[in-house]
């Protein structure tokens, strides 16, 4: 188990930069994500950390020694990581047992050690059966589960996981996100794992960092990036959130054209060009005007979609703009009826530029 | 309008189950008839030769012959030799050399490769004779330095022998084993040796253990093509073995068929050549085994390369000096010899002279003819070859008929048949009536139509696997035919694919010697087989102003192919 | 074995047919306007030849220059290997060559057997040759006539250490050293295999044999490979490459072996079925007018059988030459075993 920490870490491509500035402290056990759209220089970063690449700028320290800065890399051979990527990398020549069996005859364990090494950690996967197999004759979650095992058998100081399960089936896919949690569980590797998927960083991580543009936008709990996202970019990727834009009147409320909305809490700057989210299912709809206080707005249903356990409403208001609203699946409203729509003053979360 | 719009797409469907299998069967049909006719007959004609005797009795005196005199068998022992040593000296050789140019930073590595591509284009007969004029014991302008520095009397080497043969013939099949090499380490995803490093092995570690077992197909491959081919060239072992006073089953087949000619005999010899080719490519597939060499696709980076650091010149010197062999030495060896007086005249400009330039050019009545041959088959066989690879490749990667697991065997069959005694084969099948081809141009064509199918077929099979079946299908959902979907999507995604297997076959024919040496006339006659005869009376400076300008035509035939057709970036082989 | 008795009694008839008084000796052949415009219409004639490659386009290229229109289309290969082409060709109902001409008097022999050539007389054959170099029947007449010789390079060997004899190249000092063409493939070398063992014995094969020779095809070639060095001294090889190499001023110097030079005469014939008739009468008999060997011997160092030609300052006369007897009926007879006899001793 190792403190994993990047400092103003910065990767160029051709003077892009894919990585910018990056400063992260891992604490040791932790499994941390990072999350973001494709482009937006996570697996660089991810890579950055392996020692495969070199950085243009900042320092990568384990445990409080250097091993990444601007023309010095310590090989990846020597920095007790492992890593699983998103084609597995399993050798196609040698068996499941000799796949895991590989990091620990470099390690120059007896035989006796590996050979109960590796039966355990195939147990511990569930792969114990097939350990004389080659990778091609595998489903696509056993070659998973094999990497897994080949990479965590070497009990690395840190785990490395890129995109570890976007070649699996959807089924699959939420099996072994379970999977991959309870193995850290058990076994407690300082983790860093790479995802575009929000449901898989949720469930595995212990510290979510999204990332765009190369840069970090937010990092902490699931909780933390859902409830109090720091920016649009971050509401919108989490969970799916309207974001209203518009000019502050006071610290408190956005004009934002069909209405002045009130915020919970004070963050704006009046005058100044500002935002604020709320996500689907926080916003309320009702079929006649009575009750409620706060934003209360009118507003005409221009779509609706069933889709079992809610309602998908479109909602025009006055102005124009399009919000989506989640609704109670009993609420059926049929497209062109006028609406009220309640957005509550503690879910407004302003996203100050 | 919309009564059309109803009424067409019933008729079509209709029509398209009609048609579709009718035309299937009879493609089929055709197909396997054709493939017959250029393998089957010819082969038939072998075993009933080999198994008849000279009134068409059935016997087997043939091959207790073959066993019995020692000056049948001694051929074949030695062949063996040639083949084995042939096999491990050119992977050898080989794949070090692809391994510094896809996996390390090596300067000049394209060039490397290009280099590579061009001693492949160069006739192994061609190159054993710039060989003979490089390393002749005592004329050898290697030998002559040799004595110069070191007053020795022994020659440093003897090309006329069979270590000779050996290094002559690793030379030209050294590039085959090369590009399989090279591919297969492209194709090795980059994160199999990134796991590898990550989980603690160094880069040799990582080379040793990761990279070198996965390229060992390629290697392995490498090494039958090299075993085939010292086992089936014919060029070399006659212009290097027959000095030196020993046979090779290739030189011996033909000696079978001088006057008085001896094909029954010539047909036995020609058989266990057809047995070794079919029982080593089992031995292939068998080594391969289940191992799926398949990898599973993902995002992947370009392989990190391994800095050689210090090595960095020196691995550069040693490659260079490696290619010094097939291609810097004989290429300046044919140039002094295509402007020096007589064979081993000193390099002084008394001893220069533009006779032969003279002689080739417009004293020699074969010269124009021969490359109007040359060019006419090697043209059409290019453009027929890969024209059929095409349809039996699309019809057996697509499997759009039944029986297309027969079509691939028949189509890759021609490996297994060494081309001398293809030429046997067919001499035997088409020298008589009703079938009189011998003496055209066409028997030549089916010869070497023969011989180049497997590598273009194969060339475009993995085109057409790298071309997903989607693309296809996504075409026709909108409304395109078969046809019209092979044109319009499928013909521009495998445009380059298509170039190579165009210039390999073009290239192939250009050099090919074996079968054109047993098929040729006075009227049919090929570059190959006019500079085979100018050797036999030691012509070297019109052989070496010949040779020059026929591979000055390859490469410009095949560079301008890559030009007309924009694919660029040279030939891209694939052995086969 | 069966095919050697069948060859044997058809040389046999050959013999006896040429012992037949020649009652059917044709007309001569003279060079006419008639002639001459007939050929043209054809265009060309193709000429299968067994003669040095760059001697034989020389001459095409006189003729084309004198009589232009008809192109020569040279066929070159070994006597052997041209012999062998045309039997594959006509078995196979090929018919290309009009004009042939072979380094092996007895395929002249075969062919006439075949009925596969037909009687042109060229006049100056019919005015000049003596009956020794023409057939009765009119089918053949000797073209050229070329000798083998031993041969040495003068930078390597010393003159007085230079072999005088075949004996002499049985000495062990010069094993690895000697270079010798094929039987096989020249017509020159199988009628000189065939005179020494005659003459000496296969004795001399035997222990030559031992000698780790350099096996080259053509009879042309052996000249080559002393005048670069690569082999120190030839056994046998064409007398007239060796005085061209040495017109080059390469460093090679012939020898006439004290047992007798293989004599070799070379016929000339046309083919019954010349797809080119009248090209192929002109060619044929300007070959053989002055003009035509003239051209032979200047350009090729050759020897003809004309008396009317010059022989060039340096080429010794056959007179003064001690000569081995030519026989072609007994070459013909003898081929296969010949061959079959040396690649059993040589390996090749």
């Amino acid at each position: 188990m190792a403190h994993l920490d990047l400092r103003g870490l910065s990767k160029h491509y051709d003077g892009n930069a894919v990585v910018d500035r990056i400063d992260l402290a891992v604490p040791a056990g932790n499994l941390v994500c990072l999350l973001g759209p494709s482009g937006c220089g996570k697996t660089t970063t991810l890579r950055l950390i392996a020692g495969f690449v070199e950085p243009t700028g900042g320092e990568i320290h384990v445990d409080g020694k250097v091993l990444s800065s601007p023309g010095f890399a310590t090989p990846p051979e020597q920095r007790g990581m492992s890593m699983i990527f998103q084609s597995y990398a399993l050798w196609p020549h040698m068996t499941v047992a000799d796949n895991v069996a590989y990091g620990l005859t470099l390690r120059r364990l007896p035989k006796a050690d590996i050979s109960r090494r590796v039966g355990e950690m195939l147990a511990a996967v569930k792969l114990g059966a097939l350990a004389d197999r080659y990778p091609g004759e595998l489903s696509g979650g056993q070659q998973q589960r094999a990497a897994l095992a080949r990479a965590l058998v070497i009990e690395p100081n840190i785990l490395l996981l890129d995109e570890p399960l976007s070649n699996l089936d959807a089924a699959l896919r939420e099996e072994m996100r379970f999977e991959i949690r309870r193995l850290h569980d058990a076994f407690r590797y300082t983790t860093v794992y790479v995802t575009h998927d929000q449901a898989e960083a949720m469930t595995t991580a212990d510290l979510i960092v999204v990332m765009n543009h190369g840069r970090i936008e937010q990092a902490g709990t699931a909780e933390e990036i859902y409830s109090r996202p720091r920016s649009a970019f971050v509401a919108g990727f989490l969970g799916g959130a309207n974001i209203l834009k518009g000019r502050a009147v006071d610290a408190i409320r956005l004009d934002v054209g069909a209405a002045v909305l009130r915020c919970a809490e004070s963050a704006f700057v009046a005058g100044s060009e500002a935002s604020l989210s709320i996500r689907f299912h926080e916003v309320r709809v009702h079929a006649n005007g009575g009750g409620g206080g706060g934003n209360r707005l009118e507003a005409r249903v221009v779509r609706q979609t069933f889709l079992g356990s809610l309602r998908d409403l479109a909602l025009e208001l006055a102005d124009g703009t399009v919000i989506r609203a989640s609704a109670p699946p009993d609420l059926a409203i049929p497209a062109d009826t006028r609406v009220w729509v309640d957005l509550p003053t503690e879910r407004c979360r302003p996203l100050p530029s | 309008m919309t009564a059309e719009t109803i009424v067409t797409p019933s008729a079509a469907r209709r029509a398209r189950i009609l048609g579709g299998f009718d035309a299937s069967l009879l493609v089929l049909s055709a197909a396997a008839v054709l493939l017959v006719l250029l393998i089957g007959l010819p082969v038939g004609w072998l075993f009933y030769y080999a198994l008849t005797d000279r009134t068409g009795a059935p016997t087997l005196a043939n091959f207790v012959a073959l066993a019995s005199d020692p000056a049948l068998r001694e051929p074949m022992l030695t062949t063996l030799t040639l083949c084995f040593c042939v096999a491990i000296a050119a992977p050898a050789v080989a794949s070090p050399l692809a391994w510094l140019v896809a996996r390390t930073d090596l300067p000049a590595r394209r060039t490397i490769r290009a280099l590579m591509t061009a001693s492949f284009v160069t006739p192994p007969f061609l190159g054993a004779i710039a060989w003979e004029i490089l390393a002749a014991p005592n004329s050898g302008i290697l030998n002559q330095l040799w004595r110069g520095l070191t007053g020795s009397p022994d020659p440093l080497l003897d090309i006329y022998s069979l270590p000779g043969l050996v290094f002559v013939i690793s030379c030209y099949t050294a590039p085959f084993a090369f590009v399989l090499v090279s591919n297969a380490l492209d194709r090795i995803p980059a994160d199999l040796e990134d796991a590898a490093g990550i989980l603690g092995a160094g880069r040799w570690r990582t080379v040793l253990t990761i990279t070198v077992p996965l390229v060992v197909p390629a290697i392995l491959a490498g090494a039958l093509i090299a075993f085939l081919q010292a086992m089936t060239l014919f060029g070399s072992p006659a212009i290097l073995a027959l000095p030196a006073g020993f046979h090779t089953i290739t030189t011996k087949i033909f000696a079978l068929f001088q006057f008085p000619p001896k094909p029954q005999l010539a047909a036995a010899a020609a058989l266990p050549l057809l047995v070794v080719t079919v029982v080593l490519l089992m031995v292939q597939s068998r080594l391969l085994g289940r191992r799926g060499y398949t990898v599973v696709s993902g995002k992947s980076g370009d392989p990190r390369l391994i800095r050689l650091g210090a090595f960095r010149i020196p691995a550069l010197l040693l490659v260079l000096a490696i290619l010094a062999l097939p291609l810097f030495l004989p290429y300046t060896a044919l140039l002094k010899a295509a402007i020096s007086t007589y064979p081993g005249a000193p390099f002084v400009p008394e001893a220069m002279t533009l006779k032969h330039l003279r002689f080739v050019f417009l004293e020699f009545s074969q010269t124009q003819k021969a490359f109007w041959n040359t060019v006419v088959l090697a043209l059409s066989t290019a453009t027929l070859g890969t024209l059929l690879a095409l349809f039996i490749s699309y019809l057996t990667a697509r499997r759009a008929i039944p029986g297309s697991k027969t079509l691939e065997f028949l189509a890759t069959a021609p490996v297994a048949i060494p081309g001398i005694v293809l030429g046997v084969g067919l001499f035997l099948a088409y020298a008589r009536p009703p079938l009189a081809l011998y003496g055209t141009l066409w028997i030549l064509l089916l010869a070497f139509l023969t011989i180049e199918l497997p590598a273009a077929f194969q060339q475009l099979r993995s085109s057409f696997r790298a071309v997903h079946p989607e693309l296809e299908e996504a075409s026709r959902i909108l409304g395109a035919g078969r046809l019209k979907t092979l044109a319009r999507i499928t013909a521009p995604l495998l445009k380059s694919g298509v170039v190579a297997a165009w210039c390999f076959v073009f290239i192939g024919v250009v050099r090919e010697l074996s079968a054109a040496i047993m098929l040729f006339t006075s009227d049919t006659k090929v570059l190959s087989v006019v500079i085979y005869d100018l050797n036999e009376s030691g012509d070297l400076g019109a052989i070496a102003v010949l040779g020059t300008a026929m591979l000055l035509i390859t490469f410009a035939v095949v560079g301008f192919a890559n030009w007309i057709t924009g694919v660029g970036s040279g030939v891209r082989l694939r052995g086969g | 074995m069966k095919i050697r008795l069948r060859n044997l009694l058809l040389g046999l008839g050959a013999m006896l047919a040429l012992a037949a008084p020649a009652a059917a000796q044709p007309a001569p052949t003279t060079i006419t306007p008639a002639l001459i415009e007939a050929a043209k219409k054809e265009g060309k004639v193709v000429w299968y030849t067994a003669v040095d490659v760059k001697v034989a386009e020389q001459l095409a290229k006189a003729f084309e220059a004198k009589f232009p229109g008809v192109k020569v289309q040279v066929e070159r290969s070994g006597a052997e290997r041209v012999f062998q082409r045309i039997g594959q060709e006509y078995a196979s109902n090929i018919a290309a060559v009009d004009v042939v001409d072979s380094s092996d008097a007895a395929h002249f022999v075969y062919w006439k057997r075949e009925g596969w050539l037909q009687p042109v007389v060229p006049e100056d054959v019919a005015k000049h040759y003596a009956p020794a170099y023409k057939d009765p029947g009119g089918l053949f007449a000797a073209w050229r006539i070329n000798l083998s010789v031993i041969a040495y390079n003068t930078q390597q060997v010393k003159p007085e250490e230079a072999p005088k004899s075949f004996a002499d190249l049985l000495d062990p000092k010069w094993a690895g050293k000697i270079v010798k063409a094929h039987p096989g493939y020249s017509g020159t070398i199988l009628t000189s295999t065939f005179q020494i063992s005659r003459d000496i014995g296969w004795s001399f094969f035997e222990k030559l044999a031992q000698q780790r020779i350099m096996q080259v095809q053509s009879s042309v070639d052996p000249p080559n490979k002393v005048a670069s060095g690569e082999r120190a001294v030839m056994a046998d090889g064409n007398e007239y490459n060796v005085a061209l190499l040495k017109a080059q001023k390469a460093p090679i110097e012939l020898v006439y072996p004290a047992e007798g030079t293989p004599l070799v005469i070379g016929p000339a014939g046309v083919m019954k079925r010349a797809p080119n008739q009248n090209a192929a009468k002109l060619f044929y008999t300007w070959l053989f007018t002055v003009e035509g060997q003239q051209y032979l011997i200047d350009i090729g160092s050759l020897r003809s059988a004309h008396p009317g030609i010059k022989v060039p300052a340096g080429q010794k006369p056959l007179s003064e030459i001690k000569l081995m007897k030519d026989d072609a009926e007994a070459v013909d007879k003898q081929a296969e075993e010949i061959k079959a006899r040396y690649t059993r001793l040589f390996k090749t």
